[in-house]
């Protein structure tokens, strides 16, 4: 009997570290991510989603059993950088505070900086009443207003609790203008006139398509003309 | 007033074909897939392709010599080869002929330019003073019977803005914003310190 005592003593302490080890341990270190099956388009880089899960990872654990939709604003720069995050849902400080340290690090892929490939979200997953469209590409290049990219979903399953994390990019006018006009303001939208019905209008002479005569036109003003003068005014764009 | 021909309608056959061949390697030669050489080697290809299909008609045949010879001219305002490829390139234009005033004037921006490149204001002043001054003459002319003014001040605008570029130059004076043969070779020195757009 007189052994008893040590040996049940022993277990109770085992049995309380095993239970202070599980109530301290971060939860979820099993996190998982993954996104919508018929998501498409562009998407967190992994280095950034691996360290949202971390967020989730570290404060996760504060936040009662249900799904969470936090949406995330990154303003980037025309290199591609973060320069500002805003978030809307994350009903945690801390939690808050970490995603936001993780998506500044975050570098957009210069894919996703070309503007003529940016094409609207078809993300099946709308958050928090926003349609996809809402959420997705405002505007065009050609009209160089602000254009903001929808990334895919990013879900991050740390039973009890799903988060869903909505990203947009939106790149400014000006940034637009910078990134387009780095090298030579003309080139791109050349480009894009190749690309477009124009191709095929006749310029101001033989042999010669109106997107030339509008490169023409471009060269001398630095910046691409809305139309130019032949035997009448005729659209660039 | 322009003699330039009906525009808005769309090309077609032979027209159509050349243009979507000489735009393409042109967009090449513009993200420098081609170099200098390599595109000109492609434009003249081109133009004994096209030469050869138009066979008698002589205007056809004129003219498409004259745009892969502007297509070569863009190039090397583009590429900034030698002063003397883009002088080459400009004279051979110039033998050529141009289809009407407002061509001359959108290549004989496309020479200054090089010359503005290459700080050699002179020969660009040159070039488009004497274009200036007949543009000028018009706009007065058009003015003096009330006639459309647009054609000249159309054409004139970017002439002048060079023109008074080439005349800074001639002066001495740094043009803010504005790349040349020096300042590129010095940003390859040392590109830290490079600021020019």
């Amino acid at each position: 009997m007189a052994m008893a005592v040590p040996r049940v003593r022993t277990f109770l302490s085992l049995g309380l570290l095993g239970c202070a080890t599980l109530a301290l341990m971060p939860l979820g270190c099993g996190a998982k991510i993954t996104y919508p099956e018929a998501s498409e388009g562009p998407r967190v880089p992994d280095a950034t989603a691996e360290r949202l899960r971390e967020c989730v990872d570290a404060f996760g654990g504060d936040l009662p059993r249900g799904r969470f939709t936090f949406d995330v604003a990154l303003t980037v720069d025309g290199d591609g950088h973060v320069v500002d995050v805003k978030s809307e849902g994350v009903p945690h400080e801390e939690l808050a505070i970490c995603m936001r340290i993780a998506l500044r690090g975050m570098t957009v892929p210069e894919q996703l900086l070309r503007l003529s490939k940016l094409r609207l979200s078809e993300s099946p997953a709308p958050t928090n009443g926003q349609t996809a469209a809402e959420r997705g590409l405002v505007g065009n290049p050609a009209v160089l207003v602000a254009v903001v990219v929808t990334l895919a979903d990013l879900i991050i399953e740390a039973a009890p609790i799903v988060i869903v994390i909505a990203a947009s990019v939106e790149l400014g006018k000006s940034d637009i203008a910078k990134y387009r006009q780095k090298d030579d303001p003309c080139q791109e939208p050349f480009n894009d006139c190749l690309d477009s019905p124009l191709q095929s209008k006749k310029g101001s002479v033989w042999n010669n398509s109106r997107c030339v005569a509008c490169y023409h036109q471009c060269r001398g003003d630095g910046k691409w003309p809305d139309k130019i003068m032949m035997s009448k005014w005729e659209s660039c764009n | 007033m322009s003699d330039e021909r009906e525009s808005g309608q769309e090309m077609e056959g032979d027209e159509l074909a050349f243009c979507k061949a000489g735009d393409r390697l042109f967009r090449d030669a513009l993200k420098k897939k081609l170099s200098f050489a390599e595109a000109v080697d492609a434009f003249r290809r081109l133009e004994a392709e096209f030469v050869a299909r138009a066979g008698d008609d002589d205007f056809v045949v004129l003219e498409t010599r004259r745009r892969i010879a502007e297509y070569i001219l863009m190039v090397a305002d583009a590429h900034h080869p030698p002063l003397e490829v883009c002088r080459q390139a400009w004279n051979d234009l110039v033998c050529l002929g141009f289809s009407n005033i407002g061509q001359q004037r959108v290549m004989a921006w496309y020479f200054a330019e090089c010359c503005r490149y290459d700080e050699n204001p002179e020969e660009g002043l040159a070039v488009l003073l004497p274009l200036v001054a007949e543009l000028e003459r018009g706009l007065e002319e058009a003015r003096a019977t009330q006639s459309d003014t647009d054609f000249y001040e159309y054409h004139l605008e970017p002439l002048l803005k060079l023109r008074d570029v080439l005349l800074a130059q001639r002066r001495g004076e740094q043009i803010p914003g504005k790349r040349t043969r020096r300042s590129d070779e010095a940003r390859l020195s040392n590109p830290e310190e490079d600021q020019t757009p």
